[in-house]
Order: structure tokens, then sequence, then C-alpha cells
């Protein structure tokens, strides 16, 4: 009995033991051996290191007036960390935010960030879910209604094909730029993204601590946020508000230049877009809408059309350049042209118009005799002119995603299609049909090229850039892109024929104040429908020392003659004077 | 009037410097001052208590069970709720009282009475097992799991004392028999506790989340702690009810492992005190009570330091000396008084003492 009883006392020493070395070793074990683990962990959860976002910088127009700027708004976050029951409290949040429980898990999930990180779940949160929010802050915790800015494009859709939009980043941003983090907003499109290093601004920074419901408890550090510059551009927004109203609901562009520095006074594109959706967030079915009326294309940079008749200028450049005509060279144009076994018609076929000397031909826009004048040049010829003069290349417009014209020429036809180049392809290329295409910026700036007597410059929006602090840390001067010599008699032959046009009957009303204005139209065929055409008109004036070009483009066009867009052209231009 | 041994009341002393230094960097202003209250009634009570002769309780342990029991019974009719169990109940509107921590002191001195008396051991067994089962009961209805296995942790450590090894052998048996019927048994979140203990990370946000704030808390104290300025996790609340379950996991932070091991040192030397006791007094009844108080302290600081430092389900039993609570902090005092007591009284005889 005596001896079990003692064994009995050493069964408790031994349970002391048992205790004592359990909690003693996984002490150690999670102190001394993993502690520096855990300190750090530690830290991570109540030291937090906040972004500032900068405010963006604003997009004005030459007269100053506000295209895009940031304004105040809530938007809602989670910390991961600092959520105590999930569940719970996405189901409150989802009824008041209107995103369900699941798609804010799914907005956790697909943001991929350290549980002390915030994700943004919804951004411009109303007055009233902010105010469910911070009234609720108790029961919500982990989950904060955060002060920043939202893009706000007071002119909606006016402009919206250059201004562009912003909008959240992509992965690949944050992979190829590391000032990006993943609740940041990006130019997409337009002026937005092209000039984005300039509006972004410079992020501040903030160390806190916050205690376990992630409330902030005190400021360690601060380093405020350096708003971005903002942009000055070109555009006068009343001018584009009036080529607005010129295109109207058509499809198509309307391009305003001032030739002598290629300034870009306005620029339609329209169906268009209004930008404020887009940030706000837009639904599926207005944005698939949209998408389908190729809304966020700008075509007068990212679209090539066959340019028609304005590419007629180019052929009597390049004979007269080379000495093919002179400026007296009369040629005889019956109502069609054979090439090849096939008939070549005029536009006024069964008419003709005869014996036509070259600037009166293109005052007619005589068809026949730029089939003609093209088989007399020859296609290498014309296709060298058309890349001295760069028609065909990027303007260098400060847009992002311009696309090329192309002109064609034997060697391309070889590599595009594997065949021959015929006649009937150089006939076709000299009035601006068959394989040539040229968007509508490049045609512009051949017209700006043609209007200052051989010097092309980089069309632009910009004109200055100003810091938030008033300074102009750049200013822009016109930079030339093409410097051509002409001869002394071209611009004069081709500047009667432009000027012949404009004094047409059916254009005359295109002569604003009486002046002397040169003009090209276009009708481009497209397809096999004869009723299936884009219609043109470029414009400069006056014609000596031109201080206004204008640029018209309606694509699948309603008008009957391209003739009839002079009344819409004289508005444009009345814009200048 | 026999003296307390100043090695225990170093040692009290040693733990109540710890649970107040933690107390002072959760929340100062709500719980240091009650704290101190609490302390010193208890010292107190522990002086009163290791002064009378511990035979005398015999003729108390019956009244004072029935008396527990209707205490433990009335917190289901005129209990207050916190937490989602009902454990507590008021008195004249001044402070709360939650009987299931006086109820193991009533306990201890039941069934160290039962295992004095002149049974045969199964009848022992079975007395014990009555006496016991109503508290487990009622305990585990408030709901209050992590109590109601202190009280059967008493009971066993009785049985595994006095009876002979088959008894705990077959109780070890059943315990492991039950296993499959515990998701019947067991509330949800209780089963979820389980698992959790098994892989924190099976749900960090969720029920892992405590475990894991504290192991953080407690792992980053390091070698010597982050003291009182630096301790961010306890400061900032990041460990969930910190002041009481988890009060271990901010002495980790704040005092580090040094702190851990003065701790468990303070601890080391009440037990050894505590078994001394028991080895010392041939009273049986004095083993008893001493053996009971034993077997508390020892599954309550090894569960509740456990679960702290992530090796044990999360069960809600305080930390004897250093968790907040007036109950619980009393309790232990009254507890360790009942052992100086054994202690003191090892030699003498009372009056009608059978030798």
């Amino acid at each position: 009995m005596a001896k079990q009883k003692f064994d009995k006392v050493y069964f408790l020493y031994f349970l002391i033991l048992v205790f004592f070395l359990t909690i003693s070793l996984r002490s150690y074990f999670l102190t001394v051996i993993q502690g520096n683990y855990y300190y750090e962990l530690s830290t991570y959860r109540s030291v937090r290191i906040m972004e500032i976002q900068p405010m963006r910088g604003r997009i004005l127009d030459r007269n100053g007036v506000v295209l895009a700027e940031d304004i105040p708004s809530y938007s809602v976050a989670v910390i991961i960390d600092f959520v105590k029951n999930p569940d719970v409290e996405f189901t409150l949040l989802s009824k008041v935010i209107s995103i369900s429980k699941d798609q804010i898990k799914e907005k956790i999930k697909k943001a991929n960030l350290p549980s002390y990180e915030e994700v943004v779940i919804k951004r411009n949160i109303s007055d009233k879910e902010r105010v469910f929010i911070e009234e609720n802050s108790d029961s919500l915790p982990g989950i904060f209604v955060k002060t920043d800015f939202i893009r706000y494009y007071p002119f909606k859709e006016i402009g919206a094909a250059f201004i562009g939009y912003v909008g959240p980043v992509t992965l690949d941003d944050i992979k190829t730029d590391n000032y990006y983090g993943v609740n940041d907003v990006v130019g997409k499109q337009g002026l937005e993204l092209q000039y984005e290093k300039y509006l972004r601004g410079v992020k501040g920074k903030k160390e806190v601590i916050v205690d376990a419901s992630g409330r902030i408890t005190k400021v360690i550090f601060e380093q405020p946020s350096i708003p971005g510059n903002d942009i000055y551009l070109t555009i006068d927004i009343k001018v584009q508000e009036n080529l607005e109203k010129i295109v109207g609901d058509r499809t198509g562009v309307a391009i305003a230049i001032d030739p002598k520095t290629a300034s870009i006074i306005a620029i339609v594109s329209h169906p268009t877009f209004d930008p404020n959706l887009l940030v706000k967030g837009i639904s599926d079915k207005e944005y698939n809408d949209l998408l389908s009326k190729n809304a966020f294309i700008n075509r007068a940079v990212q679209s090539r059309f066959p340019p028609g008749s304005t590419f007629k200028s180019l052929t009597l450049i390049t004979a007269l350049e080379n000495n093919v005509i002179t400026e007296n060279t009369v040629i005889n144009c019956g109502p069609y042209l054979t090439i090849g076994g096939r008939n070549f018609k005029d536009w006024i076929y069964p008419s003709a118009f005869g014996k036509q000397t070259a600037s009166i031909a293109l005052a007619n826009s005589s068809d026949v005799f730029f089939y003609k004048l093209g088989l007399l040049t020859g296609v290498d010829r014309l296709s060298e002119m058309g890349k001295t003069l760069q028609i065909s290349e990027l303007t260098g417009i400060d847009l992002p995603f311009e696309v090329k014209g192309i002109i064609p020429s034997k060697e391309w036809k070889k590599e595009a299609f594997n065949e021959e180049w015929y006649l009937g392809d150089t006939a076709n290329m000299s009035i601006g049909q068959g394989y040539v295409s040229l968007t509508p910026i490049e045609v512009a700036s051949f017209y700006q090229l043609i209007a200052n007597n051989g010097i092309g410059l980089v069309p632009h929006f910009i004109s200055k850039v100003v810091s938030p602090n008033s300074k102009i840390i750049f200013e822009y001067t016109p930079k030339i892109r093409v410097e051509y010599k002409f001869k002394e008699n071209t611009l004069k032959v081709l500047k009667d024929g432009l000027e012949g046009v404009a004094n047409k009957p059916s254009m005359s009303i295109i002569k604003v104040n009486g002046m002397s204005v040169c003009a090209k139209t276009g009708t481009a065929e497209v397809g096999d429908k004869e009723e299936n055409v884009h219609h043109w008109l470029v414009a400069f004036a006056p014609r000596d020392n031109p201080s206004a070009l204008g640029l018209l483009f309606f694509e699948y066009s309603k008008f009957p003659y391209s003739s009839s867009l002079a009344p819409l052209m004289r508005d444009l231009l009345k814009n200048f004077f | 009037m026999k003296k307390v041994p100043l090695s225990v009341l170093i040692a009290i002393f040693i733990l109540t410097f710890y649970s107040l230094s933690a107390l002072y960097v959760i929340n100062a202003e709500k719980f240091l001052l009650r704290q101190i209250v609490y302390t010193i009634i208890g010292i107190v009570t522990l002086f009163a208590v290791s002064s009378i002769n511990f035979r005398v309780l015999r003729y108390y342990t019956v009244f004072l069970y029935v008396v527990t029991f209707v205490l433990l019974i009335s917190v289901f009719l005129i209990g207050v709720v916190t937490n989602g169990a009902r454990r507590w109940i008021n008195l004249f509107g001044l402070f709360s009282i939650q009987p299931s921590e006086f109820a193991k002191i009533t306990l201890i001195l039941m069934l160290a009475w039962i295992f004095e008396g002149k049974y045969t051991n199964f009848k022992k067994f079975m007395l014990g097992l009555i006496s016991i089962l109503p508290f487990v009961l009622v305990v585990f209805l408030q709901p209050d799991m992590g109590t109601s296995l202190v009280y059967a942790f008493i009971f066993f450590i009785f049985i595994a004392f006095f009876l002979p090894l088959k008894y705990s052998l077959s109780i070890v048996a059943g315990a492991v028999a039950m296993i499959p019927f515990l998701p019947k048994i067991l509330k949800p979140y209780q089963i979820a506790r389980i698992l959790t203990f098994f892989n924190p990370y099976r749900d960090p946000l969720g029920s892992g989340y405590n475990v894991l704030q504290s192991v953080i808390a407690f792992g980053s104290g390091r070698l010597s702690g982050n003291g009182f300025q630096k301790s961010l996790m306890t400061h900032l609340g990041f460990v969930p009810v910190q002041y009481a379950d988890f009060i271990f996991s901010a002495i980790g932070e704040m005092w580090g492992f040094v702190g851990v091991i003065i701790i468990l040192l303070s601890f080391l030397y009440l037990f050894y005190f505590i078994v001394r006791s028991i080895t010392l007094t041939g009273n049986t009844f004095g083993k008893g009570i001493a053996l009971g108080v034993f077997a508390m302290f020892l599954f309550q600081a090894f569960v509740n330091m456990g679960m702290n430092i992530g090796i044990m389900p999360v069960t809600g039993v305080p930390l004897p000396f250093l968790s907040f609570g007036g109950s619980a902090t009393i309790t232990d005092l009254i507890a360790l008084g009942l052992v100086v007591s054994v202690y003191n009284f090892k030699d003498e005889l009372s009056y009608g003492e059978r030798l």
C-alpha cells in the first residue's frame, strides 16, 4: 500500500515535468527560434505604410477651360487582416453597396495582395453608402471608407475621342512600371494615356500604427503626395463643340488644324463615348453597345480609308515634279479609258471633260485625266513621292495607337498578295482607290504640307505642361516632319486646281467672307455596291498664307455628293475667322 | 495564526506582477484597478483560509456542495449572457460572480471527503461520479466546455491517485471510445475549435484567427520581450479576449522567453509545494484537497498556455493567477489557501480526528 502511494506521487512529479517541458520547449521554439519571423509578422499587422494618392493633373484647352480633372470621391476598401467575420461583414456590406458577398470575395482574391494590404471594393460610393459604412464601422472591422479622387470630364462625350479616359491598372502596368499599385488608376486611352507620366504626379507615403480593427491610432511619418502636372492643349473646346454639332449623329471625322503650326484646334470622331461612364463603371450592355459601334476607336488616327480624289493631289505633284507634264500640257479626256480590256469610267460618264490642263482637271476632279496622268507617271514614281512626302507614314500625332496608311508599290503588292502589278492598279491608285488607304489625320497632314508650301509639321494637341506650382515645365515648339522643296510651278498648278474646286458653283458656299479657299473633295467607293461610299472634303484658307485647315470625312456617307459637305466645311472654317 | 510560507507568497507576487503588467498594456483603464482589487481580496482570503484547520471543512462540505449547485442552477434562471454563454449571476447589482469557478473548490472538498470515507474502491468511484456529474452537465450546458473539463480532470486525478490502476485505465479507454460521438454532443463552434486546433490555417479568418494572432503575439516577444511601449499586438488589441484566455500571449510579447520561463518556474514551485503538502500530510482529506487543487491548477495552466502557443484547442479555461477575472482569481487564491492550510495543519488533530 505504502509503496504504491509512493509511486503515485512520482506520477504527479512526472505530470509537472511533462507540463514544464512541453510549454517551455514550445515557447523556446516560438520566441527564440522563430521569434524574428513572428516579430516581423506582428509589425506587418500593426505598422502599415499607406500610399497617399496624388491628385492627377488636369487637362485644359487653349483658353484654360478644364476638360478633365480629379474631384473628391469616396471608395470602400477592405483589409482582410482586420476583418473579423468575413461572411457576416460582407453580407452586411453587400446590402448597401449592391455588390454580392461572393463578388467581394472574388475581388479580394483577384487583387492577390497580402492580407494586410487594402483592396478597393467599390469606387465612387454614394453619400448614402458612405454614411452607412461609417455608422456601422463597429460591425464592419477591416472595412473602411477611403477619401480619394475620381476623374471627371465636364464635357462628357465632347472631345472624348482624344481626351481618352482613365481606368484601373492592369497586372501588366504593375509589372512594367513599379510606380503602380493594385488600387491605382492609369490613363487608358487618348491624351490621358499619352501624357500619363506628366499627369499622374508623385505618390505620398504615410506610416501609421493601426489597431486590431485597422483604424489608425497614430501617424509615425507622413510624406505628402505631389499632384500631377496640368496639360494645356491647343484644342479650343468651343470649336470642338461646333465641330461635334457639324458631324452630328453621322459616323465620321472632323478635324480643324492651324496649318502654320499643325496645332489641332478640334478633332471629332463619331460615334464616341462618355468617359465619365467608364470611370464610374459601365454596365456590360452599355459597354458592348459602344464596342459594336466602334465608339472607342478614334477614326481620325486609328482607321484607314481609301482617300478617293483627295489623293489626286499626290498624282499631280508626282507628275509635275518628275516633268511628266507641265502646267500647260493639255490632255484630251473621253468618258472612259480602256486599260487591259477594262473600261475605267470618269465620274461624269457618259459625258466627258474633253481637253483639260492639269489645274482644270483637278478642279473638275476628272478621273480619266488622272488615270492617264498616273499611267504616264508610273506606280514607281507615285509611291516614291508618297514616301518622300511621308503621306502614309505615322504623323507622330500625340495620341496612342496611331495606325499607318498604305500607298502601294509593285513590291508591296508582291508581298501582300503575291501578284504582279497591273496597269489597272496604277489607274485606281492615281485617283485614290484600289489599294490606297489613309487615315484622316494623314490626309489632313498631307494638305497641311501643301498649305505650308512643302513643310509638313507634326500634328499635335499639347501646348504646354504646367506644374502644380505654376511653373511651365514643357512648352511645345512645332516639329517639322517633312521638308520638301517643290519646283516653282508645282504648288501654283496644284493650288489653282484646289481653288478651282472651291470656285465651282456647287462648292462656292465654302468661301467664308469671300476669301480664296483651296479645297478637295473625295468620294471613295467601298465594296461592290455603288451607293456605298465615304465622302471627304479637305480645305484650307486663305490660299496664300493659310491660317485654317479643315477636314470632314463621313463613313458610308448619306450625302448625295461630296460637294454636299461644302456648307459643313464653311461652318468649320468659320471658326477660324 | 499560521503563516503563509514566504516562498509561496513570492510566487504569487511574481505571477500577479506579470498579470498586472499585461493588463496595463491591454487596457489599463478597464482592467488594472479591478484586478488589483480582486487580488487584494484574494490574498486576504488566502490568509484567512490558510489559518483555518482544513479538517473543519468536512462538516461544511455537503452544505457547500448543495449551495453551489443551487447557484449553478440559478445561473440558468437569472444569469447574465456574455459572449454567447450564460455563466454569471449578478449580485445586488454590484458585481457578477461566476459560480462555476467557486464550484471547483466545492467539488474538490466533496471528492476529498468521499475518498476519505471508508467505502470500497468501487463505491468511492460511484459516489465521486454521482457528485461531479451534475456539475459537469450543468456547466457544460452554459455552455462552458473548458470548466466542465476541469471538473472531469480533477475527478480523474482522484481516481488515478487513490484507486487502483484499472479504474483510470478504463476511464481512458472509455474516453477514447467516446470520440466518434463527439460531433453529436458538441456545439458547432466547439467542433470548429477542435478542427482548427489540428490545423489553424484551415480557416485563418474564422476560428483559427484567435490562435494565429495569439501565436504571432507570443512569438514576437523573442528572447527578452518587447516591453511596455513596443508590444504592439497587445497594445492595439490584435488578440481577442487577451485579458482573459489569451493573457499568456501578451506576456510572451511583453516579456519574451525570459518572462515565460520565470512564470513557468513560479508555477513549478507552486506545484512542488502542493505535492509536498500531499506527501507531508497523513490525512486523506488533506491529501485529497491538495491533490484536487493540484489537478485544477495543472490542467488549467497546461490547457491555457497550450492554446496560447497553438498546441491545445481553444477551450476557454483561465490561466491561474494570471487571467483577468474576480471569481477566478479569488477561487485560485482560496484553493491555494486550502493547500497552505493542509501544509500548516498537517500534524495537528482537530476534534474527532480519525488517524
